[in-house]
């Protein structure tokens, strides 16, 4: 049985987290950060499955949850979410630190993923980051995805889905028995084979810094990138559109692993889809710290 | 949810634990291996704990749906002072079942979600054991163990959900309050993992009954 304690950090000890030591002590702990607002055991206690196979593998975790979130306490201070998010990060891993630990990696699904990226980039402790479903990471500091881009990622996300997916014959009964409306269908489809992914048509997309070059800040740095996707999540036309042609480039990156998970949804509802990514993420971890947890 | 009713009970001066039996939130195990009678054992420790380290002499304990008929089966096994709050408790372990599958089967069909061979016990994203499914399955309205002499708050979502339950309880002793609850509880499955609306006017009222002397 894996002894978890709870560790309460930041400033007045507001920030409330759960730490699961790693059977022999290694330096490396992972941060497991909120999905959306659920609490820190994670969307289907996803965190407290990767902490307790990690915990075996030799690194420590700490799944927290932001301010305003499960356990931790609301901030008063009037700070965004995305900055609120990278302060406290930065601050769980202070806490870590205080505890021996020296590399960091940051995992994330969703929301979480952005915030890993972001304090990435921020932070040069982390070495490695799990982004998993992200969307909104590559919209500069605030991360804030303008409506009119969403619509064009999700027409991407809906002709890709019905024409090239695992989902492609779901999708399709669904039309033909009149669940979905056609006009919209053709709609989609026009729009979307008109719209180039990299064209940059309002005033918005103009000042956001190039996607591949904040990839590629990370990589220069040595910081180990996983990207999983679900197939049936908008993250993976986000990426599409935001990177247009330069999206070969950021895969070839060294260091930066793409993974898609066929047939799964956006929080990986399925028990196969579940243990697709533990997986994933434990080997990934482990090749991250490598020598690190040998023996 | 919780954290919102233990801060809002302890706003009211009282002690409050929140805590996760076997095999859910930070506990230990999982649900392919624990069962009904592990988590009444479980609550039935958390509550005597409670008592020993605050000194208090009344206990009480809320729950909801599942957790509401745990709650109501430790209240048998603890008898002597206290006082239960239970939001919608299931009854009828097969209509329970039902609502599972028939979320499961809602969240495969509107979810893009390549459907395989569903793992025995499977629902929306967890593995129920066998002896928590057969447990589950023979809760049946009438074959609850009535805790007594207990002051319990029934909140129902519809108004005399829970009529003929509360005259049962009545029977046995029970002071029973019935409200309906001013926001209705829905604990659907939903993809959508940045909203979620907080019930706060019935947490409050929760909080306000069990502060209640």
């Amino acid at each position: 049985m894996t002894r978890e304690h709870v560790l309460c950090f930041g400033a007045d000890e507001t920030l409330t987290g759960i730490e699961t030591p790693a059977a022999r002590e290694s330096g490396f702990a992972v941060l497991l950060l909120n999905s959306g607002i659920v609490h820190h055991v994670g969307i289907q206690r996803l965190h407290v499955t990767l902490a307790r196979r990690l915990a075996k593998a030799g690194i420590i975790t700490l799944r927290f949850d932001f301010s305003g979130i499960g356990d931790s306490s609301y901030r008063t201070d009037g700070t965004p979410f995305v900055s609120a998010a990278i302060e406290e990060t930065r601050q769980a891993m202070d806490a870590l630190a205080a505890r021996g630990a020296k590399r960091f990696l940051l995992v994330g699904l969703c929301s979480g993923a952005v915030i890993a990226f972001r304090t990435a980039l921020a932070d040069e402790r982390p070495v490695g980051v799990a982004l998993i479903n992200p969307i909104g990471h590559l919209h500069g500091s605030s991360c804030r995805v303008p409506v009119s881009h969403l619509r064009r990622i999700r027409r991407r996300h809906f002709v890709r889905l019905a024409m090239g997916s695992s989902f492609r014959w779901k999708i399709w009964r669904r039309i033909v028995r009149g669940g979905v409306d056609m006009s919209l269908v053709v709609r989609s489809v026009v729009a979307t084979a008109r719209d180039r992914p990299d064209r940059h048509d309002d005033e918005s997309e103009h000042v956001l810094p190039p996607a591949v070059e904040e990839y590629r800040a990370l990589v220069d740095r040595g910081v180990g990138v996983l990207q999983l996707h679900a197939e049936g999540d908008e993250g993976l036309d986000y990426m599409v559109w935001r990177c247009g042609g330069r999206l070969a480039d950021l895969e070839r990156l060294p260091g930066v692993e793409t993974d898609i998970v066929a047939g799964a949804n956006h929080t990986f509802t399925p028990l196969w889809a579940q243990e697709r990514v533990v997986d994933r993420i434990l080997d990934w971890a482990v090749g991250q710290a490598g020598g690190a947890i040998a023996g | 949810m919780y954290r919102r009713l233990a801060q809002a009970m302890v706003g009211a001066g009282l002690p409050v634990l929140r805590f996760d039996p076997t095999g859910t939130g930070d506990s230990q195990g999982s649900l392919d291996s624990t069962s009904l009678t592990d988590w009444v054992d479980d609550t039935v420790a958390a509550v005597e704990y409670m008592l020993r380290s605050t000194g208090c002499r009344v206990w009480g304990m809320f729950g909801v749906r599942l957790g509401a008929t745990v709650a109501l089966r430790s209240a048998q096994r603890l008898g002597g002072d206290g006082k239960l709050a239970l939001w919608e408790p299931v009854l009828d372990g097969q209509v329970y079942l039902e609502e599972l599958s028939s979320q499961h089967f809602r969240a495969n069909r509107e979810s893009h979600i390549l459907t395989q061979e569903a793992q025995v016990g499977e629902f929306v994203g967890y593995r129920l054991g066998r002896e928590l499914l057969e447990e589950i399955g023979a809760i049946a309205a009438g074959s609850h163990a009535m805790p007594g002499q207990i002051e319990t708050l029934l909140m129902e979502n519809e108004t005399d959900r829970y009529r003929d339950f509360a005259e049962m309880l009545g029977h046995c002793g029970s002071a029973v309050t019935r409200e309906v609850s001013p926001e209705a509880l829905d604990l659907s499955w939903r993809e959508d993992i940045g909203l979620a609306p907080l019930p706060h006017q019935s947490l409050r009222r929760v909080a306000e009954w069990m502060a209640r002397s």
